[in-house]
């Protein structure tokens, strides 16, 4: 009778473990996967490249007399029901803008505080107890550090539309500006689109 | 009645080869199914059976030309002018490679899969611009 429990209980076991849905990696370069309601990767690529291609295509970056401009990210607002990193889409944009040769970022300012707070640690060794550690001539200087010319900031809109009893149509729209810090001009802006439609039954959130 | 359909099967393949050499007069403007007016190739009598015919064919897009140009800081940009031969919509996705002067495929965030859809007997300009001035090449992919 234990006998029997045992192997009852050994089988139940591995049937459990069978149903276990095989996990896999995603093909990155050519991922067929269907669609989803929320933002998957694909649409933050998608954004980005439409975005870089959009801003190389006007010449905004392009500098009179030659040289690079000096960028910052400002504020972009997630004004969708998801949670999002804007990161997402702002990394893949400052390092294509980067690659162009055309721009160089800012660490020391930008719409979420320095992003690299360490530009400003570094600064307080100049004095107190532990300034007497360094080596000063080592230490960053005052007055070194370079302001933005130009800042990027943006939104990314979520708009739910009833489509029919059964479907939902789900908008997204990304949307960049490129302002002159100098002069409070506005360069160059654009909004893209990502538009879904599914069942109702599915959450874009 | 066998005869009515051989009739009307020859005179839809007939106004079908002979829409194929129809000249729209001005080139420029495309005026698709259910807008300009009926032709002999496409009208309620032929249209079941050029569609059919070019099913059967397999029609699909055709690239008319390929210019490319250099921005005035060197940036390349390159414009692809397809035509849509099928008499449906034809959805795809289209990625963009860039190559630098030896050859070499050029790391960009902006090589990505990007949605694209002709509308039936209609061109369409397929639009991309280089990540940076080193790219003077390019090779294009596409998928359903």
């Amino acid at each position: 009778m234990k006998l029997a429990s045992c192997v009852l209980s050994l089988l139940c076991g591995l049937f459990l473990i069978g149903c276990a849905e095989e996990v896999s990696n995603i093909d990155l370069h050519n991922d067929t996967g269907k669609a989803v309601l929320g933002l998957d990767y694909r649409d933050f690529d998608q954004a980005a490249s439409k975005m870089v291609q959009s801003l190389m295509a006007s010449g905004s970056l392009t500098k009179p007399g030659g040289g690079r401009y000096v960028l910052t990210t400002g504020k972009i607002l997630n004004d969708t029901m998801q949670r999002i990193d804007t990161d997402q889409l702002m990394a893949k944009v400052e390092q294509e803008l980067m690659n162009s040769g055309k721009v160089v970022m800012t660490s020391a300012v930008g719409g979420k505080g320095a992003s690299d707070e360490m530009v400003y640690d570094v600064r307080e060794l100049r004095e107190g107890e532990m300034g007497e550690e360094f080596d000063q001539e080592t230490v960053a200087g005052k007055g070194q550090l370079i302001a933005p010319e130009l800042s990027i900031s943006g939104k990314i809109i979520q708009r739910n539309v009833r489509y029919g009893s059964k479907q939902q149509q789900v908008e997204y729209y990304f949307q960049l500006r490129l302002t002159d810090l100098g002069s409070g001009l506005r360069f160059w802006q654009n909004e893209s689109l990502i538009g879904k439609r599914g069942s109702n039954k599915s959450v874009s959130w | 009645m066998n005869k009515i359909m051989f009739l009307l099967f020859s005179l839809g393949i007939a106004g079908f080869m002979l829409g194929c050499n129809e000249q729209n007069s001005n080139p420029r403007v495309n005026l698709s199914r259910g807008v300009g007016s009926d032709s002999l190739s496409d009208n309620i009598i032929v249209r079941p059976i050029g569609d059919m015919v070019s099913a059967l064919l397999g029609e699909g897009l055709e690239v008319e030309r390929i210019k490319t140009s250099n921005s005035n800081d060197g940036i390349m940009l390159v414009q692809i002018g397809v035509y849509n031969k099928s008499t449906k919509t034809r959805k795809f996705q289209y990625k963009v490679d860039w190559l630098d002067a030896n050859g070499f495929s050029i790391d960009t965030k902006t090589s990505v899969w990007l949605p694209f859809s002709v509308a039936a007997k209609s061109r369409a300009n397929i639009s991309a611009i280089a990540p940076k001035a080193d790219a003077v090449d390019f090779t294009i992919n596409t998928r359903k």
